[in-house]
């Protein structure tokens, strides 16, 4: 089977700093795959590098088998990938509802004449958006604060919503990046739950950077660590984080030996 | 040979009082991201404040000068006080709104105390007449101008640069959060930022008001232009505001001089809009980095 | 602003003020009102003065409000929206002089004129403007407006810096009121698609906006050009009022007094850019009035008063007078919006 998302010799630096070196991937159709690694190790970079806000220095980055690398990211996010922030970038002004709805603004093909003239066609089908967003804040359940400004929900809400936005726009990809950060985890098993049934009901390929292990254990088939921008061990959870390799790049070189020592 | 000489002194004169605004103009936006729109007419309010001590006490100009700026500084410093420190941390709209209002607040208080007419400071510097070599005929009191405003410049840069304040303020420009952690007071730090600022405005008041003459209104266009200069130099950078306050006089200048006058505005807006598409930030502004 | 649904029967004051009239009779009931008082005015009825007050708050009721689609909505620092009027002004004095002979088809073609030129031309500025973004934008729309009466002052087909004169008068209340609901019809209108929320989206968070699909820079001019459309029937609706105009007429200071008013009322908000205007120009004639009265010479105090006013509302309240808030009347309907009667 074709990776949806292929991703080769990926390369990034800012000034004299390599934040991203010969980064490669691959995401089969309805996976989810993790990327782990210690802060500033360049995983944030990956994604900024896939949607587009940063520009690759080389590298591929191939949407079902079509190079994305270099295109704007308004274009990107057309041709079907969409993402989460680390921090989150809801438009905290806007109801919850509107959150949507912007999401959803390639659904309606109404011209600029007929919101001018109030034309039928408009009107109509922003009725159609309207009730396709409130079927999305049902599935997310935050129908009864649909009137409400973004801003004001409660940060799991501001999460939750997040995601949905994101889904909104019928991504065949969805980067989420570190969705658990700042939960209890009483709430990341909440999350975990959460993501497992979105993958299931929209049958997506996920990519999920993550510091939380429980949510990278229990949901990834394959992951992959990152360390100064490469790659340093990649496999199914249970090998991974095993390796001594990986071990090092987490708790440093001491540490090691003093977890080594203690037998775990 | 010689006329374009004279042109560039012309250029100098006028690109010295830019400056002196402009200044203000990249200090205060160093230090609080804020056009302060109010600039431009502090300079004027020191200007009148030179005009009013020079016609009404007589003061000569060795005193008058530091007492305007003295004066001025504290326009400034109130200003800052009473309506800009409140909304320092508000939506920086509002803030330059703010400026704005207290811009034509300064415009129309000036206008009911002295009235609307043109006036001239008296002229104080020496004017006598300098001739070099074959037929350069130059002013004394231009060149004073030119001098005073270069030294007024080099004892800023030497206050930022080697000064605690000034390093102070380089600071809070580059990361104003850190401040606090390192037991400098922002507040004192803003009221020099904004002492400095208007104390060079009211000397740019006085040498304009001397070169040319004055008006309740002039810190609108004298303000813009400098303003432009500072961005055309990179805002937040000092040496930038310099440099830009000088190229902008200087394609005035020219402009009036070998093309019409009519076409001051217009040439001047479209080489600032044309630099801005070549240099985003400005010549010498630092560039924006995209955070995500 | 939480939106209590009581399920306790309403008392009549209640359902008096939760009733929201149709945005057509609302027009209506306007224009209506417009024509009863011009028709007043033309008997002299009414005084000349209020007449005239009238219509500067409605001219400046089209420039504030389309100011808002970029400055509020958008959520950019554009400076240079009296630039768009003077291209309306003067097109329109153009058509109306050398063209077609005084009347209301000539009117009409003048503002459709008007509009149109100020589009064009915006959408000409709007490609270089948004090239930067922030105090830089701010900067080239400035100096885009500066350009712009420059270029008027030195055509001497226009008039030059001495102005166009000889403009026939055509502009009364009654047109003016219909201009306005036209444009609140229209940004009404816009605001709640999906163009008003790319631009909102633009505004709370760029990135996420772009990373939504939203083609940024098509999305910022598309509302830079609506907005200059305004103004350029708000200038052609001046021109032939005025019957005069100067290339100075429509520099920074103009944009300055809009933007005055605009953030006076509020950005981000229909009703704001109505209530800033009407409160800051009857403020000033008020204070005009009752200064005189008082004294003639401090007539002139009006000056200190309404900068002062402006920077103590901005001290209490940022947002300003209605700060993203928004009358009923100005919102869609509820059922308009979420329609839970099909869900």
């Amino acid at each position: 089977m074709n990776p949806v998302l292929k991703i080769e010799k990926l390369t990034k630096s800012f000034g004299g700093l390599t934040a991203v070196n010969g980064f490669a991937l691959e995401l089969a159709e309805h996976e989810i795959h993790g990327i782990i690694g210690p802060n500033g190790a360049g995983k944030t970079t990956v994604f900024n590098l896939i949607t587009g806000v940063y520009r690759p220095d080389s590298g591929h980055i191939l949407l079902e088998e079509k190079e994305i690398a270099n295109l704007p990211p308004d274009v990107i996010s057309r041709s079907g990938i969409a993402r989460t922030f680390q921090n989150i970038r809801l438009f905290s002004q806007m109801s919850v509802l509107d959150n949507i709805k912007v999401a959803l603004h390639q659904r309606s093909n109404y011209r600029l004449w007929d919101v001018i003239l109030g034309l039928k066609r408009f009107r109509s089908q922003e009725k159609v958006i309207a009730k396709e967003s409130l079927e999305y804040l049902e599935y997310f359940g935050l129908t009864n604060r649909h009137n409400e400004v973004a801003g004001s929900l409660s940060y799991g809400e501001q999460r939750r919503l997040e995601i949905a936005r994101a889904l909104a726009t019928h991504p065949k990809v969805l980067l989420l990046d570190e969705p658990a950060a700042g939960m209890n985890p009483r709430e990341v098993e909440d999350l975990i739950s959460f993501i497992r049934k979105i993958h299931h009901d929209f049958g997506l390929a996920i990519l999920i950077i993550e510091h939380q292990m429980p949510v990278i254990m229990d949901l990834c088939t394959h992951v992959q660590v990152v360390d100064f921008g490469q790659t340093i061990a990649a496999g199914d959870p249970e090998t991974v984080t095993n390796d001594p390799l990986v071990i090092r790049a987490y708790l440093g070189e001491e540490e090691v030996e003093e977890h080594e020592a203690s037998g775990n | 040979m010689e006329i374009i000489i004279q042109q560039l002194l012309n250029a100098a004169q006028l690109g010295a009082v830019y400056a002196l605004i402009a200044l203000g103009y990249t200090m205060v936006y160093g230090i609080l991201r804020m056009i302060n729109f109010a600039h431009g007419d502090i300079f004027m309010v020191g200007a009148f404040i030179g005009f009013l001590l020079a016609t009404t006490v007589n003061m000569p100009l060795v005193l008058m000068m530091p007492l305007t700026m003295l004066l001025t500084a504290f326009v400034g410093i109130a200003i800052e006080r009473v309506a800009y420190r409140k909304l320092r941390d508000a939506n920086r709209m509002s803030l330059v709104i703010t400026a704005l209002g207290v811009g034509i607040f300064l415009e129309n208080f000036v206008r009911m105390v002295v009235g609307p007419q043109t006036r001239q400071i008296p002229a104080q510097l020496p004017d006598k007449i300098l001739t070099f070599g074959s037929g350069l005929v130059v002013t004394e009191d231009k060149l004073l101008i030119i001098l005073i405003s270069l030294a007024l410049m080099t004892i800023l840069w030497l206050f930022t640069n080697k000064t605690l304040m000034g390093t102070a303020m380089r600071a809070v420009a580059d990361n104003a959060d850190v401040i606090p952690l390192m037991g400098i007071n922002l507040n004192r730090v803003i009221a020099v930022t904004f002492a400095i600022g208007s104390a060079l405005a009211a000397a740019g008041g006085i040498f304009y008001g001397q070169a040319y003459s004055i008006d309740p209104y002039m810190g609108i266009d004298l303000g813009w232009k400098a303003f432009i200069a500072a961005v055309i130099g990179g805002i937040g950078s000092i040496e930038g505001a310099v440099l830009g306050s000088f190229m902008l006089a200087g394609v005035e200048v020219f402009t009036v001089a070998y093309l019409s006058s009519n076409l001051k505005n217009g040439i001047a807006f479209g080489l600032l809009i044309l630099l801005l598409l070549i240099w985003p930030s400005g010549i010498m502004g630092k560039p924006m980095i995209k955070k995500v | 602003m939480k939106q209590h649904q009581t399920t306790k029967p309403m008392s009549l004051i209640t359902k008096l003020r939760t009733a929201t009239p149709s945005w057509s009779i609302l027009a209506i009931a306007f224009l209506a009102l417009s024509g009863v008082l011009e028709l007043l005015g033309d008997m002299d009825y009414l005084n000349q003065y209020y007449l005239h007050i009238l219509i500067i708050v409605g001219m400046n009721i089209i420039l504030v409000a389309s100011l808002n689609l970029v400055n509020g909505y958008l959520g950019e620092f554009a400076l240079g929206h009296a630039g768009f009027m003077a291209v309306g002004a003067y097109t329109a004095a153009v058509i109306a002089t050398k063209i077609g002979p005084p009347g209301l088809p000539t009117l009409i073609i003048a503002l459709i004129g008007s509009t149109l030129a100020a589009a064009l031309i915006g959408y000409l500025v709007g490609l270089i403007t948004f090239k930067t973004v922030g105090d830089y934008l701010a900067i080239i729309t400035l100096g885009f407006n500066m350009i712009i009466v420059n270029a008027i002052q030195n055509i001497d087909y226009l008039g030059g810096p001495r102005g166009f004169i000889g403009i026939p008068k055509a502009t009364n209340l009654f047109i003016v009121a219909i201009c306005v609901v036209l444009t609140y019809t229209v940004l009404r209108n816009l605001v709640y698609s999906d163009h008003g929320r790319r631009w909102i989206s633009i505004r709370e968070n760029a990135i996420a906006a772009e990373l939504m699909g939203i083609d940024i820079n098509r999305a910022k001019n598309m509302a830079f050009t609506i907005a200059a459309a305004f103004a350029g029937l708000a200038g052609g609706l001046w021109a032939q009022y005025q019957q005069f105009i100067t290339p100075k007429s429509f520099d920074y200071i103009k944009t300055t007094d809009l933007l005055v008013m605009l953030y006076l009322g509020g950005t981000g908000s229909l009703s704001g850019s109505i209530l800033g205007v009407v409160f800051y120009t009857v403020l000033m004639e008020v204070l005009r009035n009752v200064l005189s009265m008082i004294d003639p010479r401090l007539a002139e105090l009006r000056m200190l008063i309404s900068p002062l006013i402006l920077v103590v509302v901005m001290l209490t309240k940022q947002s300003g007078l209605m700060g993203n808030r928004e009358w009923r009347w100005f919102s869609p309907r509820k059922e308009e919006n979420t329609d839970e009667s099909c869900s």
